[in-house]
């Protein structure tokens, strides 16, 4: 059989095109353009701004009229979608909190526009909500996801998410519009497949009306940051439940696996030792952590010392698989690596993943390290971007 | 344009990597992974290069390429994959093979299939303006009386192809084109 179908490269260059050309139709009046300026024009707009935003609370779900990029992560699920000047995404949290059946429970519930539903006598309360309601009992919310895969022996994790897509997505315009969703690589010591996590998604997207295509995370990345360094590059994407590593060459993913460990590793293992809940952790971390102040009392130390292991980890899981392959072809170059996730984002931790790399031996030279421009809304923007580049079946 | 280039590769990065750092250098490829389609599209498309990936082939299939290889006459083949499947086609006919054992190096095969598109290009050239009765010989086969030796060396260690070198090949054209 012929594969001679154009390349991720070919058609990622007649996105720009195209993207010139309308680029290029808003400016019409107004200037002519030379071939410079239209590249420049497509520059800019593959670099469009991200706007992001939470779902508001009642906030009813929206038709796209476009393709659409979907990050199913661990912590958050975020919806992107392409706007005439720039990319537009809508996240909600991945988690859920259960309160028992009562009248007086759900008119409470009701009147506040709490996201929820009800199922085996339980109301399951959705996204932030949830994580109010955890706050408030002084208690940890639960993920739908664990590790960034879905589990086949628990049934109210898929019910969860599907609730949280249909609360950001519905049936598009046009019926079949490609969506494409970002997968994790395979665990390489975990557990849980990512094939059995790819086909439920796909069933449950198709049902919307959808065509779903998948991209790894780690190569999500790449597409949505390393455009300038010809999609050659290490990109690595530390969310919440995992890190995803993709070593793509020219657009093409070499080599991708994963490590089943992130945030909520980092959160519950400094709960742990300090007695207070995960949930709790997160908040304060997310706060207000810098990896380059001294820590100022147990938990920051505790944080530090697990944010140490996670970049250790990570790290020689990358020396162990890169060496072990026999995919990666002779790259002439040093190659950058582009870090995102939630979990990159803490004040220095560029720096430090950057200088913890003198202990690894990698098989690539590595030209750089550095920090994506929008951490939490990368996965997303890789997949719109890979999205876009896929043909609408008729 | 006519396809140069025929890929055969059932690894689809590998193939597609080939397919795209071909295509960066202006050389029109048609990528397959069957080997069945592999022949015809020789036959039909009567490219200059064959490339056989061997990287994630069945073990039939490397024999299928095996013999493919060895009974192909109309264009060069390059071969590439891990140095003890490679070794599997050290017989036969060598003149016109070229083996490149991994990992995978995009830079060496653009710079041979250059080398070798250019010459027989050359080769056209001159066997054109040579040849009064203006039915094109086989090409390659100029290519092949230019090469006394196989092109590969013996030693299974040093598979690359190091007698393609252009003084090489222009010394032999010149004897067999009597210019000197
Ligand atoms: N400003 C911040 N500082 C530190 N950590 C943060 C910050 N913002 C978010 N995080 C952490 O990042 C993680 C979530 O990141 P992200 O949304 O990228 O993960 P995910 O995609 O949902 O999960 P995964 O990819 O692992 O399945 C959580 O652990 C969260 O606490
Ligand atoms: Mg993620």
């Amino acid at each position: 059989m012929a594969t001679d179908r154009t390349s991720l490269q070919e058609r990622l260059e007649a996105l720009k095109r195209a993207e010139t050309d309308s680029g290029s139709m808003l400016e019409n009046d107004k200037q002519d353009f030379n071939i410079d300026s239209k590249m420049a024009q497509a520059e800019k707009t593959l670099k469009k701004e991200v706007r992001s935003r939470e779902r508001g609370e009642g906030e009813s779900a929206e038709a796209p009229s476009g393709p659409v990029g979907l990050d199913i992560g661990t912590s958050h699920i975020i919806v992107a979608q392409n706007e005439r000047r720039y990319i537009r995404t809508t996240n909600e949290l991945n988690a859920f909190f259960t309160i028992p059946h009562s009248k007086f429970a759900r008119n409470i519930l009701v009147k506040n526009d709490v996201f929820f539903f009800e199922q085996d006598d339980l109301y399951y309360i959705v996204g932030y909500s949830a994580e109010n309601f955890a706050n408030m009992f002084d208690t940890d919310t639960r993920r739908s996801i664990k590790q960034g895969l879905l589990c086949s022996d628990e049934k109210e994790g898929l019910t969860v998410i599907q609730a949280i897509i249909l609360s950001l997505i519905q049936k598009p315009k046009r019926l079949g519009e490609i969506l494409c969703f970002g997968i994790p690589g395979d665990p390489i010591d975990g557990i849980g497949s990512v094939t059995y996590h790819e086909s439920i998604i796909k069933m449950f997207i198709n049902r919307i009306g959808f065509t779903p295509i998948s991209i790894n995370e780690g190569m999500a990345v790449v597409l949505s940051e390393l455009a300038e360094h010809d999609y050659t590059g290490i990109g690595i994407s530390i969310g919440g439940g995992m890190c995803n590593v993709c070593l793509s060459y020219l657009s093409f993913p070499v080599l991708t696996y994963s490590i089943q460990m992130g945030g909520d590793y980092i959160d519950s293992s400094a709960g742990s030792v300090v007695g207070i809940p995960a949930t709790k952790v997160k908040a304060i971390k997310e706060k207000e952590l810098s990896l380059i102040a001294k820590p100022k009392d147990r938990l920051t130390t505790a944080l530090h010392i697990f944010y140490n292991e996670l970049i250790q980890k990570l790290q020689k899981s990358m020396e162990r698989v890169l060496s072990a392959s026999n995919q990666i072809p002779m790259i002439s170059k040093p190659i950058p690596i582009v870090l995102s996730g939630g979990t990159a984002m803490p004040e220095g931790f560029t720096d430090k993943f950057q200088k913890s790399l003198a202990n690894v031996r990698l098989p690539v030279e590595i030209s750089s390290v550095h920090l994506a421009e929008d951490p939490l809304n990368t996965t997303a923007k890789g997949a719109l971007i890979m999205a876009m580049t896929e043909e609408t079946p008729e | 344009m006519s396809v140069q280039v025929i890929i055969y590769s059932s690894d689809r990065i590998r193939g597609g990597i080939l397919r795209e750092i071909l295509r960066r250098n202006k050389t029109e490829t048609l990528l397959l992974d069957n080997i069945m389609d592999v022949k015809s599209a020789i036959s039909s498309h009567k490219p200059d290069i064959a490339i056989f990936d061997t990287s994630n082939s069945l073990k039939n299939e490397i024999n299928s390429l095996k013999h493919l290889s060895s009974s192909i006459e109309e264009c060069f083949v390059m071969i590439l994959g891990d140095a003890l499947i490679i070794n599997v086609f050290h017989d036969g006919n060598l003149w016109n093979k070229l083996f490149l054992t991994d990992p995978l190096d995009p830079e060496i095969i653009i710079s041979k299939s250059r080398e070798i598109l250019s010459r027989i290009q050359e080769n056209r050239a001159t066997v054109k303006s040579s040849d009064h009765d203006s039915t094109t010989a086989p090409v390659i086969r100029n290519i092949e009386n230019m090469e006394e030796k196989p092109s590969v060396a013996d030693e299974d260690i040093d598979l690359v192809d190091h007698n393609l070198d252009i003084e090489h090949l222009e010394s032999d054209l010149r004897q067999y084109l009597k210019l000197d």
